[in-house]
């Protein structure tokens, strides 16, 4: 299964051309008023998102934008927090992944051998774990919490960029310029640092993208299942409340699912044209 | 061979589509219950879980029924007689047959209630193994119980669900009750009998056509699916795909009355007249003042959560004891207890409980059932506005008793405490100091009061029930000023039922025993 | 490449024996046990522990570790708790509708999703609309999703709302088959979007990545049609990725389609997945995970055996791998 990416190529970053750029342009359309929110709900949101600011059920309009829910809580300014969340889980769990699957995959690539074979085995262990039902065990250990689902899904979305990374590593490694390097006196560490990285980086980018969707996914499908963060606002548990209202308030569900598409649509844009969207990204 | 003739009909005669798409062509009555999850085992008799009840109740019987309200009527019982004493209750029983053909006689009561019920039924075990000191079977149609002391709540714990009667000849050497295979295939003397399970996805039964209370159905067949999510069922529902949901949420019963009806009920299989309360840790130093527990009671707006969470459909409790037990529930012990900030204040800074810089005089965590989030979102709002932070910590039911019970790793936990038909049954465990412990749905408050213990063992062994009154409203009095819990709402089991047929009782494991088609 | 099928034979009881020890841990950890969901409520001390001690659950955690140990050797993961019959019975008797499920719902996808990612290698504003499609069906919350179809004006209408049969109707035969593929079409729908955007997104990715490929020009200077190029040429050295991605997700249709079958209502191992882990019925968890986790390994087993049967470098280096 190692080998499998060896030969898919990835694109030079920076090649760019006219429908790159558009898809770019939308990705940061999209995404800037979502960061914008998760930087500073308390300034965007018009109410305070927990407390009852209007009555139940209003439709959306001048004084509430997308509606208030069953409690009299103001839709929109949920929405801006709930970006938060979002951003949270995309951030955390992207980090993870760079960080874990970068260091392995490097490591696997470049020691080889037994190294190798332990980190190969590893990442096929954490890959087949069912991601949501560990997330529901642990939710169940601890108490349901967006960090420990963010941190969660970051350690079990590495292994698909490990795999990448490793077969990178080991094409570098044995590029005639490294063998160069090598014959020259340089050392593992320099050759990693000069040679090996900057060839890796190209994956590391094209995962960011498919690794944050499933991220916010994963969150919101454990809100589906009841363990969503008590503390915080997150879009999924926004779809979940809301579904029970459908008919008598449509916006509850619609617009806060709306605003995982988009946002999820955003981050894959970003990376459209350079992504390796990875096999093993499960929700 | 009836059923394979159907099919063959139905397939032959009917055209592809309607076979498969169209309402069935069978000429039976088939009614679909919804049932959040899988019963695994159908023997009612070894536990006191809802979700076996919801579906086992209806092959079983006990000796009393419940009318509607709450009063014992014949079931397998034709009748009873008490004797002065309140300590001997001798019982007639009616002419009745297993599923299997075999009769049912004394001997299946006294059997049941020595060997099943009170060595494994939660309540009765706890309740009654103590009270009753012999079962006597003087003939096949008798039983007498005798009593070590008058237990006024006998006949109300002698129901489907809290005493099920079991065939003696199918238990009988069968080894440990709750391995036995019969409780993966049940023989009742129940309106309905047990016809397949389908793990994760239904449970069919079908009518009893020699009940011995005679035709009490036009039902022929009732399949229970399996329906996890809440908002599927209610779906489900609203297209016909499905005719009764034993349980929804307040928000939803308009949608249930456009598409049926919706039926309340104090009461129902598992347990009834519950009332939502939040216990205090009173082994937490912060909450140990009574003049603190006060003024969160007062903090919170019991009005909005009975208006918001339970639209309206259930009652602000107005004393510790159920309103539904009318002769115990003394009315206005909580009435000092309104929703007051400014007073919550006042009573927090002089329990010297000053607001930080940011607001926040204390925190307190809250344990409760994902299921009633809504309840802690709706304190957590209104205790901020006396500056208490209230932090919700949902638990799955497993891991909330074990935090709450075992752990007893919280400041406040929500449960809503059934309190039965009887103060014996469902208020006495939340409140006596021997009942501090593992055990779930016990004294989680972990309150002990002499005063309290001695009242409810008096009011518990005497059978005059002006006397329990006086005890019971004594004790309340107590609880309304130590605050060991405050009582928010009284709740009911909102029902959802298709208006194509009628005479459901929804307050008893038996609901389905008397539906009848609408003409 | 019968070296390569045993050497991971191997691998995979290892990879077994793992994930079963980590999940045994991970619920041994989580808090509350199987009794409540058994008794009910309000049960004492002493019913407690006589359930502890018919199950097991009172020995010390080393010992039941082996015991548990014991049965996993012997192919077996013990008794569930909630049915009280063997775990792996309760999984088998589940995994006919999850495959009722998930095989049409790979092969649509495979079937629709690769001629539209291919097609969406071309220039023009079809591509660009297909990839839209894909992008917002990728970007969805697969529980939204389903639940949005059900109440959609057209098929939301046409077609059953949860399960697997009309519970009213007792079909047999063929009126069975038509009654089930009846209730089967919205979550194998919402499944076929689901995986067909991902089919679409990593096909046209690895279309296009071969589609500047020297030797593709060299067709199409060779006067062979576009398609021919695209389907003959490209294809087939674009295929590893897209081959892998259906081999990763065989596991994640079987166990991991939790959420479309709660949506649903859908009697598979999805729904017994949550309840099992809310009746803390540790057997059965570790059933139903362990199944999953044999297709996946078996699937990806195919997938490289795909692969490698299509590339001759791979056929060489396999064996290290």
């Amino acid at each position: 299964m190692m080998a499998i990416e060896r030969n898919a190529p990835s694109t030079p970053v920076g090649a760019k051309n006219a429908s790159e750029r558009q898809a770019r342009r939308l990705a940061f359309v999209i995404l800037v008023p979502v960061v914008l929110a998760a930087l500073m709900p308390g300034i965007i949101a018009p109410y305070n998102p927990q407390a009852a600011v209007g009555p139940a059920l209003a439709p959306p309009g001048a004084d509430y934008l997308f509606g208030t829910d069953d409690l009299g809580r103001d839709l929109f300014s949920m929405l801006v927090h709930g970006a938060r969340s979002a951003a949270i889980l995309a951030v955390v769990s992207v980090i993870l992944t760079l960080l874990v699957g970068g260091i392995l995959g490097v490591a696997a690539g470049l020691a080889g051998g037994l190294v190798d074979a332990v980190i190969t085995r590893f990442a096929e262990f954490v890959a087949i774990m069912p991601r949501l039902l560990v997330l529901l065990l642990l939710a169940t250990l601890f108490g349901p919490s967006l960090e420990l689902a963010a941190v969660t899904i970051g350690l079990m979305s590495w292994p698909g960029l490990a795999r990448i990374v490793r077969a990178e590593s080991r094409a570098q490694k044995y590029a005639e310029h490294v063998l160069a390097a090598h014959a020259l006196g340089a050392t593992d560490w320099r050759i990693g640092r000069r040679h090996i990285l900057p060839a890796a980086i190209g994956p590391a980018l094209s995962v960011i993208g498919p690794i944050a969707t499933a991220a916010i996914l994963t969150e919101a499908g454990l809100s589906y299942l009841g363990l969503s963060d008590p503390d915080l606002i997150s879009w999924g548990d926004l779809i979940r409340n809301g579904q029970s209202f459908f008919h008598q308030g449509w916006w509850l569900s619609l617009f806060p699912g709306l605003a995982i598409v988009l946002s999820c649509l955003g981050l894959t844009l970003l990376g459209l044209y350079e992504t390796e969207i990875s096999a093993g990204t499960e929700r | 061979m009836i059923q394979f003739r159907h099919f063959v009909r139905s397939t032959i005669l009917g055209t592809v589509a309607s076979a498969a798409f169209g309402a069935s062509a069978l000429a039976e009555t088939t009614f679909i219950v919804a049932v959040p999850s899988d019963p695994g085992q159908f023997n009612p008799a070894i536990t006191t879980g809802a979700h076996v009840h919801a579906v086992a109740d209806s092959i079983f019987n006990g000796l009393v029924a419940l009318d509607e309200n709450l009063e014992p009527i014949p079931d397998l019982a034709t009748s009873w007689t008490v004797s002065d004493d309140g300590t001997t209750y001798t019982f007639t029983l009616a002419e009745a047959a297993w599923h299997d053909g075999a009769p049912f006689t004394s001997e299946d009561v006294k059997f049941t209630f020595e060997e099943v019920l009170f060595q494994h039924h939660a309540r009765t075990k706890s309740g009654l193994s103590g009270v009753v000191s012999s079962i006597e079977t003087p003939d096949p149609r008798t039983v007498v119980f005798r009593l070590s002391s008058p237990h006024p709540a006998l006949l109300r714990r002698f129901d489907v669900t809290e005493a099920p009667i079991l065939p003696k000849h199918l238990y009988e050497g069968a080894g440990d009750p709750t391995e036995a295979a019969q409780n993966a295939s049940p023989v009742g003397t129940g309106p309905y009998r047990f016809v397949s399970h389908a793990p994760g996805d239904r449970v069919v039964l079908e009518k009893n056509s020699d009940y011995f209370k005679g035709d009490t159905t036009d039902v022929d067949k009732v399949v229970f699916r399996i329906i996890q999510d809440a908002e599927t069922a209610l779906l489900a529902f609203e297209r016909g795909e499905v005719d009764y949901i034993p349980r929804i949420g307040g928000q939803n019963i308009v949608r249930a009355e456009d598409a049926g009806q919706v039926l309340t009920a104090t009461a129902g299989p598992g347990g009834g007249n519950c009332i939502m309360t939040v216990s205090f840790n009173l082994e937490s130093e912060l909450l140990q003042p009574a003049d603190v527990r006060r003024a969160i009671a007062l903090g919170i707006d019991r009005e909005r959560l009975n208006d918001q969470v339970l639209f309206g459909r259930g009652n602000v409790a107005e004393a510790p004891f159920s309103s539904a037990i009318g002769w115990a529930h003394a009315a206005g012990s909580l009435s000092s207890l309104g929703h007051d900030p400014a007073s919550a204040s006042a009573a927090l800074d002089a329990a010297g409980l000053e607001p930080g810089a940011d607001g926040i005089r204390a925190e307190i965590d809250m344990v409760h059932f994902p299921t009633f989030s809504k309840y802690a979102e709706l304190m957590a709002q209104d205790l901020a506005k006396v500056g208490i932070r209230l932090t919700s910590r949902p638990l799955d039911r497993p891991a909330a008793i074990d935090a709450i019970f075992k752990a007893r790793d919280f400041d406040t936990n929500l449960i809503s405490y059934c309190n039965g038909v009887d103060p014996e049954i469902g208020i006495k465990r939340m409140y006596v100091s021997n009942n501090i412990g593992p055990i779930p749905f016990s004294n989680a408050s972990a309150y002990r009061n002499e005063k309290v213990d001695a009242l409810f063992a008096a009011a518990g062994s005497t059978a005059d029930q002006g006397e329990r009154a006086r005890a019971y409203g004594e004790i309340q009095t107590i609880l309304a000023e130590d605050l060991p819990y405050f009582w928010l709402v009284e709740t009911v089991r909102i029902t959802a039922a298709s208006d194509g047929f009628t005479g459901y009782r929804p307050w008893t494991g038996h609901y389905l025993e008397t539906i009848q088609i609408v003409e | 490449m019968l070296r390569v099928t045993l050497l991971r034979c191997a691998q995979a009881v290892v990879m077994l024996w793992a994930v079963a020890t980590a999940l045994f841990f991970l619920l041994e950890a989580v808090p509350g046990g199987p009794v409540v969901a058994l008794t009910g409520e309000f049960a004492d001390a002493d019913t407690v522990a006589r359930i502890e001690t018919r199950l097991g659950l009172d020995r010390p955690l080393g010992e039941r570790y082996g015991r548990f140990l014991g049965l996993l050797a012997s192919g077996d993961v013990g008794h569930s708790y909630t049915y009280g019959r063997p775990a792996l019975n309760v999984v088998w008797a589940h995994l006919p509708a999850t495959l009722i499920l998930a095989v049409p719902a790979i092969l649509l996808a495979a079937l629709l999703g690769l001629p539209l990612g291919i097609r969406a290698v071309r220039p023009g504003r079809t591509s660009g609309l297909i990839v839209a499609a894909a992008l917002v069906a990728f970007a969805m919350p697969i529980f939204w999703l389903g639940h949005m179809l059900r109440l959609s004006p057209g098929v939301g209408q046409i077609f059953p709302v949860q399960g697997m049969t009309d519970a009213r109707a007792f079909h047999e035969g063929a009126a069975f088959a038509l009654d089930v593929a009846h209730h089967a079409i919205l979550p194998c729908l919402t499944l076929v979007l689901h995986q067909m955007a991902y089919t679409v997104l990593i096909t046209r990715r690895a279309m296009k990545a071969q589609m500047t490929r020297p030797y593709v020009q060299t067709g199409f200077a060779k006067g062979a049609s576009r398609r021919r190029v695209e389907w003959r040429h490209a294809l087939p050295n674009g295929a590893p990725p897209i081959i892998a991605l259906f081999g990763n997700r065989i596991g994640w249709f079987l166990s991991g389609a939790i959420l479309v079958e709660v949506v649903f209502a859908w009697p598979g191992l999805g729904q017994l997945t949550v309840a099992a882990i809310q009746n803390r019925d540790t057997p059965l968890v570790v059933g139903i995970v362990l199944v999953g986790c044999l297709f996946t390994m078996l699937g990806n087993l195919l997938a490289d055996l795909t692969q490698m049967s299509s590339d001759v470098r791979l056929r060489n280096e396999a064996g290290a791998a």
